[in-house]
């Protein structure tokens, strides 16, 4: 071989042996193994079940985090997702009108709080509804109020507080909680409205007020086993998500549970 | 401001070209600086222009939010001086300039590169200073780069997404681009809505190829 | 107080370029093998490049003194400087090419010069481009692009022109036809060049003195007529 052909093969074959070196690193498992869609609320926590899970001898689990509206339309378009764990029942009911989920598995696990949150330092003791539609509070940082799960459970809240037309106009609407913990943690959005679960997430945020369990809207996180092949397995993944060690970890992370 | 789709589509291209605006001379003097002089930090200053093109666009987002907050020095001049940015169009032309910046350097840089060193230095030895090389010689000299650089500096700043929507916050009416309203009308099942932003974002994406093309054509030889 | 002084010690990698010479020269030759360090001088002497110890002295000027931090930047040194192509700037006319030196000159702070500022028009006649002078650059001959080059620099009124190899890639018939224009420089504007070339027969036509550069180092061989042929 010529010597301007090996010149030129030389970075090739770096890059070779570069992915057979990475290739065995990456924690990307061979099938068959659960993929389980999580909200993002739920990506956290999920983390440390499926961990116990795994120490009790359960198979391989991937989870797949995303808005629970992005979640839903993958299973609506044939996405391989063996279990469902929504943040959202209308969600859920978009899943199932698929007809890919396992008859009658819908289940509701989980069960969430609004809190409206203030920077950590500079924001009020406390904050009611009505105090969202004063001038010193400019904006408001909620999830996308027709779309992101938080943000439509913040616009029914309002709407039933009958505060909604005062706060609209200064929404900022955000895609994750994460950004919206970001924007107030900035102290560039005033005041954020998100779940009680996602409050506990940054030290930068403060809850100013508790939505009370009576006016909360019925935030629910149902879970389903999607009909695949590995819909057994599933169903066992979702029944120790009942179980008492699983639990524990919800409630440690301010998730109310349901129990059956 | 009424949050028609053609209101959107002005607002987008009027921050795209501000933003180009404001980016060019920038990246035009790191460029340049780049491909003309050595310097301590050198490569320093080559990492911090090419991260934003590495990073994931929402985390360089994230990092402007927190620069711009209300306890971090950038955010404290800001506020002492009274200007808003975090969730006002300041913050969209912000995330524009930022994300397509590292592209501009680039395409810039390689134009400056490839400008024969020895123009530069026969114009000094004729008196010519500095900044009059600069203007006389390299610009002239680098008329395509700083041409393509701009247009795909536009093109990038128009579909820019992630950090946008972080910094400034896609409020409809306000700082909603293009980008971002499609990302909401798909997620909220608007689709009707999205359908037609789709269409206008393509449009805009055709006319941006064949400027780009009919300025090629038009320069024929150097 | 000689019209040159230049001491210079320059190292680049494994290359090292220390020169000392002076001279009154009209025209100083500098001749040697390539890779010798002959473009590097002329760079050095054209402020283009700084060497690590050093002094230029050009006309009773200091340019350079590196012991004593003085260090004038290119385009104040009036040392005008044409390379082996000419360079000639590609996106103008011959015309904007040749003014291009001549705006900057005439700026308070230029040293008094004994002869009168030359005039474009004597110049292109002189050196015979005036037909070209609306043309662009791109539609030049290799003969038309020295003279137009030659022209560029002297409309810069330097106090020393530095000329590297002019006359290589030109032909012979060429090369005789412009010799009496660089004759001209010397003879008609005064003006001091250093001319480096290969050809002993152009150094014998033009250069009162030659030095020779070898390896980085100057052994200065005086009058003309002792260069090796």
């Amino acid at each position: 071989m010529t010597d301007r052909l090996r010149k030129h093969l030389r970075p090739v074959g770096l890059v070779l042996v570069m992915m057979g070196a990475l290739a065995p690193l990456t924690a990307q498992t061979a099938p068959p193994v659960l993929t389980v869609s999580v909200a993002s609320s739920l990506a956290d926590v999920m983390d440390r079940v499926v961990t116990a899970w795994r120490a009790r001898g359960g198979g391989a689990v991937a989870l797949n985090a995303a808005g629970s509206q992005v979640l839903a339309r993958q299973i609506v378009q044939g996405a391989p997702v063996d279990v469902f764990f929504s943040a959202d029942a209308a969600q859920m009911k978009v899943a199932a009108a698929s007809g890919r989920l396992v008859e009658g598995s819908v289940r509701v696990l989980l069960t969430n709080r609004l809190v409206v949150i203030v920077p950590a330092t500079a924001g009020p003791a406390r904050l009611r509804p009505a105090d969202l539609t004063m001038p010193r509070v400019r904006r408001v940082a909620l999830g996308q109020p027709d779309s992101v799960p938080a943000g439509v459970y913040a616009r029914q809240w309002l709407e039933a507080q009958g505060v909604w037309q005062g706060v609209a106009p200064k929404v900022v609407p955000v895609l994750t909680a994460r950004a919206a913990l970001a924007a107030v943690a900035a102290g560039r959005a005033d005041a954020g409205l998100v779940f009680a679960t996602d409050a506990l997430a940054s030290a930068e945020v403060r809850v100013a007020y508790e939505v009370p369990a009576a006016e909360t809207p019925g935030i629910a996180y149902p879970v389903a086993v999607v009909r695949t092949a590995r819909a057994a397995e599933g169903q066992r993944f979702v029944d120790f998500l009942q179980s008492a060690e699983a639990r524990t970890l919800f409630e440690a992370a301010g998730f109310g549970v349901r129990t059956p | 401001m009424d949050t028609t789709i053609w209101a959107t589509t002005a607002f987008t291209v009027l921050m795209g070209l501000l933003s180009t605006l404001v980016a060019m001379p920038l990246a035009m003097g790191v460029a340049w600086l780049l491909a003309r002089r050595h310097f301590r930090g050198k490569p320093v200053v080559e990492t911090v222009v090419t991260l934003p093109l590495v990073l994931p666009p929402v985390a360089t987002g994230y990092l402007l939010l927190q620069m711009l907050g209300v306890s971090a020095p950038v955010g404290r001049l800001l506020d002492a001086i009274g200007v808003e940015v975090v969730f006002t169009w300041k913050a969209v032309v912000l995330a524009m300039v930022v994300m397509s910046l590292p592209l501009l350097v680039l395409t810039l840089r390689t134009g400056f590169e490839q400008i024969d060193r020895r123009y530069e230095q026969v114009a000094a030895t004729l008196g010519a200073s500095p900044w009059r090389v600069w203007i006389t010689v390299t610009l002239p000299l680098a008329r395509r780069s700083i041409v393509v650089a701009a247009l795909l500096g536009f093109a990038r700043a128009l579909g820019e997404f992630g950090a946008t929507i972080i910094v400034a916050g896609g409020i409809p009416g306000q700082t909603q681009t293009l980008a971002v309203a499609l990302f909401t009308f798909i997620e909220s099942g608007r689709d009707a809505e999205a359908r037609d932003v789709l269409w206008v974002s393509l449009a805009l994406a055709a006319l941006a190829v064949l400027a780009a093309q009919l300025l090629r054509r038009r320069e024929g030889q150097p | 107080m000689s019209a040159l002084v230049c001491e210079v010690r320059l190292t680049q990698g494994r290359f090292t370029l220390e020169v000392s010479l002076e001279s009154d020269a009209r025209v100083l030759g500098l001749a040697g093998p390539s890779g010798s360090g002959k473009t590097s001088l002329l760079e050095l002497l054209a402020g283009l490049r700084h060497p690590e110890q050093g002094r230029i002295v050009v006309a009773g000027t200091v340019l350079l003194d590196t012991a004593h931090g003085i260090a004038v930047p290119a385009f104040r040194r009036r040392v005008g400087y044409v390379p082996q192509d000419g360079a000639l700037f590609p996106h103008m006319t011959v015309q904007a090419n040749v003014m291009y030196g001549a705006a900057a000159v005439s700026d308070a702070g230029a040293p008094d010069r004994p002869q009168a500022l030359p005039a474009l028009e004597a110049v292109a006649d002189a050196l015979d481009i005036t037909a070209l002078l609306t043309r662009p650059v791109t539609h030049l001959s290799g003969g038309e692009r020295q003279r137009v080059a030659l022209a560029r620099a002297l409309m810069a009124r330097p106090q020393l022109l530095l000329l590297d190899e002019p006359l290589s890639g030109v032909d012979r018939a060429r090369k005789l036809a412009i010799l009496p224009y660089l004759r001209a420089l010397r003879d008609r504007w005064h003006v001091p060049m250093v001319y480096v070339s290969h050809d002993a027969d152009e150094l014998a036509l033009l250069a009162d003195e030659v030095c020779l550069l070898e390896g980085g180092r100057v052994t200065p061989s005086g009058h003309r007529d002792s260069i090796p042929r």
